[in-house]
Order: C-alpha cells, then sequence, then structure tokens
C-alpha cells in the first residue's frame, strides 16, 4: 500500500508540475497573441509600436483609434501614414473583432474607461444608441456651419441634447438593387412578362413590382426570383429598406416604438412574402450566401452594400445591373458607414478631433470613394468629376441621397432579434404581419420605448 | 476534531501548501468573484445604455426568466443537444475504442497503425470551433454544399427546425467523440487481461466479454467521461451554434450559451444576462450530482 501511495504521490507530483509548465507557456502564448492581435502581425508593426512607446515617452503626440475589424479599416490602415506625416501625430490602432466590438462601445463611449482617442466602426444600428446616449466631445464644435452643412444625411449624426454634430462616418452607403440585367433586357422575357402581369417588365420601383419580378423569375432551382438573408443583422437591412420605403419610422418624435402604424405592418408583410422566392437555406443565410448565388448565376436580383458593385461592376457588366432600393412611398434608401467619435473621456481629445478632421477631408474622402466604391460622406466630394467617374452607374447611387434614413432606436440589436422572431411567426403561418407586430409592441416590448 | 487534522495536515505538508497557496490565492479570486458579481447582478437591472444605475430588483430577473418562452425553448434545445450529442458521442467513441483495441492486439504492426489511427481521430477535437464551424457550413450549403452534392438532393440542413438541431448534434459529435475515444481507449488498455483470458478460456465469445467484463470495468470511467462531456455540452456549446444557424432558424437552436451572450453582450441587459448564468450554473451542477449518484 505504501509503494502504491509513494507511486501516486511521484504522479500527482508529475501531473502538477506538467500542469503548471503548460499553464505558464498557454499565459506566455496568451500574452504574445494579444500582442500580435493590434492592427497588424507582421514584425514592422512590432518596431513601429516600440517606435510610438518612444514617440509617447519622448513627449510626441500618439493618437490612439479603434476600429471594427473590416476592409474600411484596412484602408485607413493602410493611409495612416498620409495623416502622421501631414500633422506629426502618430497613430496607435486597434482593430477589434466584431463580436467584441460592442462591449468595446459601450465601455468607451457610456461607461467612459477612456482607452482610445477615436472610436469608430459603428453600424447604423448603433446610431441612435451613441448619438443620442454616448459621452463624446462633439465634433460639431469644430466646424464651421457650412462645414456641417456639406455632410448629407447629418441631422442623423445631431446629438438631440446639444442640438450638435456629434462626429462623422468614415464614409456613408445603403444597400442597393442588384439584378440580373441580361434577363431583364430579354426580349422573350419582356414578352413573356407583358403577357403573364400585362405591364412592360422594368426595374422594381414599388414593392407589388417587386413582388411580381421576383415571382416571374423564381424558377427553382435554376433560379431563384429574390434572396431575404434571415440572420438578425442581414435581415435587419431588408426590414429597415422596407420600413424607410414606405416613409415611416418605427419610433414617433417622442421616442415612442410604433411597429403597429400602417406602414412598418406593410414593410413587414412585404419582406415575408418577397422570402418565399428565396433559395433553400435562406433562413439561416446572409447577403454574403447571396453574392455567390448571383455570381453562379443563381439569382435574379437581391438587396445588398455599395462593396459588391465594384467586383459587378467590372467582372460582370452586362450580366448585373444595379438600381435604387424599391419603395412605395420613396426608394428605401437605409444609411450606414462607420460612425467614428471622440469619447469623452479620452486620454488626448485634440488629438482625436484632428483625426477626425482628416477623416472628413475632401482628400481623403475622395481618394477613399475612388480606391473602394463607397461614398464620401460629404456633398461637394459626390460633385467631384473625378469621383463621379470613377464608379459606374453613379446616378443609380446619388438618386437615392435625398432618401437616406435610419430606424431610430436605442436598441437596435435587441430590436433585430425581435424582428426575426415576428417575420418567421408570419413565416410559419402563426399570425399574419398586423398580429405579428402587435405582438412585439404590445406583448414582447410592451411598455418600451424605441429611445430609452 | 475534523479543525485539527485540517491544522495537522497543513503543517505535515506545509511546503506542499505553500507551493499550492498562489494557486489556490488565484483560483479563489479569478473564480470566486466573477461567480460573486454574476450572483450580484442576477438580483439587479443593470443596463448602461439606459442608466448607470444598478437597481436591486429581487427574484424579478428569475421570475422573468421562468415566464419567459425563449428561456424555456433555449432550456430545452440545450437539454436535447446535450443528451443526444453526448450519447452518440459515447457509443461512436466506445465503439472505435473497441474495434482500435481488437486491431492493436493483432501485432506490433497492427498495434503501430492503431495508434496513428488514434493521432488522426484527434484532429477534429484539436479544431478549433470557429474553424469546424466553417468547414461543417461549407459541407451543409444547400446549394454549394459537398453533402447535398454527393446526395443529389437540396436539403436545408441548417434551415429546418428539427434539421438544424440534429444537423448541429453530427457536426458536434464530429468534433467531440474523440475525447470519448481517447479516455475509453487507455482505460481499455490499462484493464487487467486476466479477466478476459479467464473468460475466454471458459468460452465466453467477444459480446459476453464485452457485456460481463469490458463494459462493467470500464463504468466508473464512462461516467466520469459522459458527466464532464455533459456539463461542457450544456455549458459551453457555442462556437458551432454562432457559425453555423446563429441560433436560428428563428430561434430554433438558440442554446443557452447563445441566448446569454446575446442577452449580455448583444443587449446589454446585464441582470438577466447573470440570472441565466446563474441558473445554467445551478442546472449543470444539479446534472453532475445527479449522474455521480446514479454511478453508485
Amino acid at each position: 500500500m505504501k509503494v502504491g501511495g509513494r507511486k501516486m504521490k511521484r504522479i500527482l507530483t508529475v501531473v502538477i508540475v506538467v500542469s503548471m509548465v503548460m499553464a505558464l507557456l498557454m499565459m506566455l502564448a496568451t500574452g504574445c497573441k494579444e500582442q500580435a492581435d493590434s492592427v497588424t502581425d507582421d514584425a514592422t508593426v512590432t518596431e513601429e509600436e516600440v517606435a510610438e512607446e518612444t514617440a509617447e515617452d519622448m513627449g510626441e503626440k500618439v493618437v490612439k483609434v479603434m476600429h471594427i475589424a473590416s476592409p474600411e479599416a484596412d484602408y485607413v490602415a493602410e493611409h495612416l501614414e498620409e495623416f502622421e506625416e501631414m500633422t506629426g501625430i502618430k497613430v496607435e490602432m486597434d482593430i477589434v473583432p466584431r463580436d467584441d466590438i460592442n462591449v468595446r462601445y459601450l465601455r468607451e463611449l457610456i461607461q467612459g474607461i477612456g482607452t482610445y482617442d477615436v472610436v469608430g466602426g459603428m453600424g447604423s444600428d448603433n446610431y441612435t444608441t451613441y448619438v443620442y446616449k454616448g459621452n463624446y466631445i462633439p465634433l460639431g464644435d469644430y466646424m464651421t456651419d457650412e462645414e456641417v452643412d456639406n455632410i448629407y444625411a447629418k441631422d442623423i449624426f445631431i446629438d438631440p441634447r446639444t442640438g450638435k454634430l456629434s462626429g462623422i462616418t468614415q464614409y456613408q452607403n445603403w444597400e442597393m438593387l442588384f439584378y440580373r440585367k441580361d434577363l431583364l433586357n430579354d426580349p422573350d422575357e419582356q414578352a413573356a412578362f407583358k403577357e403573364k402581369y400585362d405591364r412592360d417588365l422594368t426595374v422594381p420601383k414599388t414593392m407589388d413590382e417587386l413582388l411580381e419580378v421576383a415571382e416571374f423569375f423564381h424558377r427553382p432551382p435554376e433560379m431563384y426570383g429574390y434572396f431575404v438573408g434571415a440572420v438578425p443583422w442581414s435581415i435587419f437591412g431588408d426590414f429597415a429598406c422596407a420600413i424607410i420605403g414606405e416613409g415611416v419610422n418605427i419610433s414617433d418624435e417622442e421616442g415612442n416604438l410604433t411597429l403597429t402604424n400602417e406602414g412598418v405592418v406593410n414593410a413587414m408583410d412585404y419582406v415575408a412574402k418577397l422570402a418565399q422566392f428565396g433559395p433553400p437555406g435562406w433562413e439561416t443565410q446572409s447577403f454574403f450566401d447571396a453574392d455567390q448565388l448571383m455570381q453562379e448565376g443563381k439569382l435574379f436580383m437581391y438587396q445588398n452594400w455599395f462593396y459588391i458593385w465594384q467586383q459587378y461592376s467590372t467582372e460582370f457588366t452586362d450580366m448585373i445591373g444595379v438600381a435604387p432600393p424599391t419603395g412605395n412611398v420613396q426608394p428605401g434608401v437605409f444609411l450606414s458607414g462607420f460612425l467614428t467619435l471622440v469619447p469623452a473621456n479620452a486620454p488626448n481629445p485634440e488629438l482625436g478631433i484632428e483625426f477626425l478632421k482628416w477623416f472628413g477631408s475632401y482628400d481623403f474622402q475622395k481618394q477613399q470613394t475612388i480606391a473602394t466604391g463607397n461614398l464620401p460622406n460629404r456633398t461637394d466630394v459626390l460633385e467631384d468629376s473625378e469621383v463621379v467617374e470613377s464608379i459606374a452607374s453613379f446616378d443609380q447611387y446619388k438618386a437615392c441621397v435625398p432618401y437616406t434614413g435610419i430606424l431610430k432606436t436605442t436598441w437596435g440589436n435587441e430590436l433585430q432579434t425581435g424582428l426575426q422572431e415576428a417575420f418567421f411567426r408570419i413565416v410559419n403561418g402563426e399570425v399574419d404581419a398586423a398580429g405579428a407586430m402587435d405582438w412585439l409592441q404590445n406583448e414582447k416590448y410592451a411598455d418600451r420605448k424605441a429611445i430609452e | 476534531m475534523e479543525k485539527f487534522k485540517i491544522a495537522n495536515s497543513i503543517r505535515e505538508n506545509k511546503f506542499g501548501f505553500y507551493f499550492t497557496l498562489p494557486a489556490l490565492l488565484f483560483m479563489l479570486f479569478f473564480i470566486s468573484y466573477p461567480i460573486a458579481r454574476t450572483l450580484y447582478l442576477s438580483f439587479h437591472t443593470y443596463n448602461p445604455i439606459q442608466s448607470n444605475e444598478i437597481i436591486f430588483v429581487g427574484l424579478e430577473n428569475y421570475k422573468w426568466l421562468f415566464n419567459e418562452p425563449n428561456f424555456l425553448n433555449s432550456l430545452s434545445i440545450t437539454l436535447i443537444f446535450t443528451i443526444l450529442s453526448v450519447i452518440i458521442e459515447a457509443i461512436v467513441g466506445l465503439s472505435i475504442a473497441l474495434l482500435l483495441d481488437i486491431f492493436r492486439s493483432r501485432g506490433t504492426i497492427s498495434s503501430f497503425i492503431s495508434k496513428i489511427v488514434l493521432s488522426v481521430f484527434i484532429i477534429p477535437w484539436a479544431l478549433p470551433g470557429i474553424a469546424a464551424g466553417v468547414v461543417w457550413k461549407l459541407l451543409y450549403h444547400p446549394t454549394f454544399g459537398l453533402i447535398n452534392s454527393i446526395l443529389g438532393r437540396d436539403i436545408r440542413w441548417l434551415s429546418e427546425k428539427y434539421l438544424a438541431l440534429f444537423s448541429l448534434i453530427v457536426a458536434d459529435a464530429w468534433k467531440t467523440f474523440p475525447f470519448f475515444l481517447i479516455i475509453f481507449f487507455a482505460a481499455i488498455t490499462s484493464m487487467s487481461k486476466e479477466q478476459s483470458e479467464a473468460a475466454r478460456t471458459d468460452g465466453a465469445n467477444w459480446l459476453q466479454e464485452l457485456r460481463y467484463i469490458t463494459l462493467p470495468s470500464m463504468f466508473p470511467i464512462i461516467v466520469i467521461a459522459i458527466v464532464f462531456r455533459a456539463i461542457d455540452a450544456f455549458t459551453k456549446i457555442f462556437d458551432l451554434v454562432y457559425i453555423l444557424t446563429g441560433g436560428g432558424p428563428g430561434r430554433a437552436t438558440e442554446v443557452l450559451p447563445l441566448l446569454i451572450y446575446n442577452t449580455g453582450l448583444r443587449f446589454f441587459r446585464f441582470g438577466t444576462a447573470s440570472a441565466l448564468s446563474i441558473v445554467v450554473m445551478l442546472f449543470s451542477f444539479l446534472f453532475g450530482i445527479w449522474l455521480f449518484r446514479r454511478r453508485r
């Protein structure tokens, strides 16, 4: 027994020592990984980081920027040198994964922990939350009235508490309608459509037209008429477009929730009807899946953000066309595009403001538009001839500018899930659109306001 | 008396005690503080977007949970997921372990090959959940997926309510059965061969040997492995679901960890999310106790 006990002790000792060594190694590895995660992972950046720390120690100016992991953040990272050369301010940029970003916004802009001078990457589902509730330094204080007026859709970014411009977006975009141009212009298809619907086959402008065209081209399994991806963050775009297209919103002037108003109910009804023309699997897919279907020639049309147009307009020139998003009252132009703010507790707010000014400058906005295909936030850049020439079908984009809007709520992420839940109740035949929205407004979100 | 025993034990093993003290303090702080904080928040309302105030609400969060259809939905989904995935993983793991053992006993080369095969089986377990999720998402894709192209059918693996849950269970079983395989294989190979040889001498066939000798000998290990894995599946299944279905279609695969993530880190309802976490912790605790008692 004694021998067995000793043996056991020896084994336990080995196990404990090995575990401790493993834990130590893991801690070291985690530490290394965290370091590598900051900005990029090559050796040059490590040198740059060292240089930044040295610069800070020597009293040089360093602005700390937080951004969301995205091609747009990569674009900024690639052009930081321009800012540094222009201002002499070094930039330290953290690119945060999407799954972590919401908590980071909360910590910087609500709880005010003050790590960063610039907080960027907020999509429109967060606009109202942080413009209305965030603690930040209003950029409007550092801009002339003319400069503020030059930003289109600026009202979305005005803080109702102060009446001042909160910050600016890195770029602006919205969902457009992408469709099979070749099929739409095909004389045989046009004749068949006219015979069936007693009207010409054109790019749909209203939701009823959209339903008809989707139905006409829905020929599974060769082709699907329309795509609604029902992942919450994807379908929220479809809801938002349809609601804005009805000329209504989910909130009234007092910030009350208005999910049962006729326009919102109609919008929900249309989105639910459109979903039936989707490919198998749409229930757990997003617009990214539709991109692949479109390129394979298996989808007739869908709505998506600007990013895809650069590829379509160069690789599928004769096949795919672009048009403003549909809407019964107006084009359903659901604006988004990485809002950027300077937190009130920023360590160096004046440097943050400098950074935002660079973001909003004519040159940055122009070059970014030409390089990425995302629209600028400035009206004057929209008029620039080089910008106009750089984007195919630019007129289609520009036609949308007067109608840009967002869904106003301070709990957009939660509402996304609720809307998706209501949508599935309709699709599963449990209730109609009016019943679903009534359930949402008066049961699930009873006693809640859109702006809380 | 008990007090003296502990004091004596510490005195006798002073050296060992000091060695473990940092780890104990570390554990005390990094385990007990988050649990205590979560417990505290579960009795409060805290939504920083609305207000920075933490308001005491007593049992309101718990009451709300048990009246909330989404919680009950998630609870039932997680239970179904846990039970089915653990059963499948244990059966597959045990079957392969037994097959490898038979193969191993056929000579040196066979033994060597069985070790290689075992190493290959470990690969899914070593894969990060996110990577496994992406691979399975591609395999399950209704239009371009490999599974449908082999079957020549348009099956909506991730879009039908029950099929989506089944698909998740299959993906999870693929990823996690090596856990059982390794444990069971180790248990089988370390078992004394005397009983088996005696049984064989008495004319027992392989099945009888398995039923009356191998499985009863392995039973304590099987129970422990199932308890660990069940608690793990119940409380930690997140990455695969997040990537494959995001909890959909609708909320058909919204397991409890995903509900907690959404409630806390997306909706910022920290009080409710804390109550959810405490309930999940209690469930897994009770589940573990129940399984251990079954072992006796």
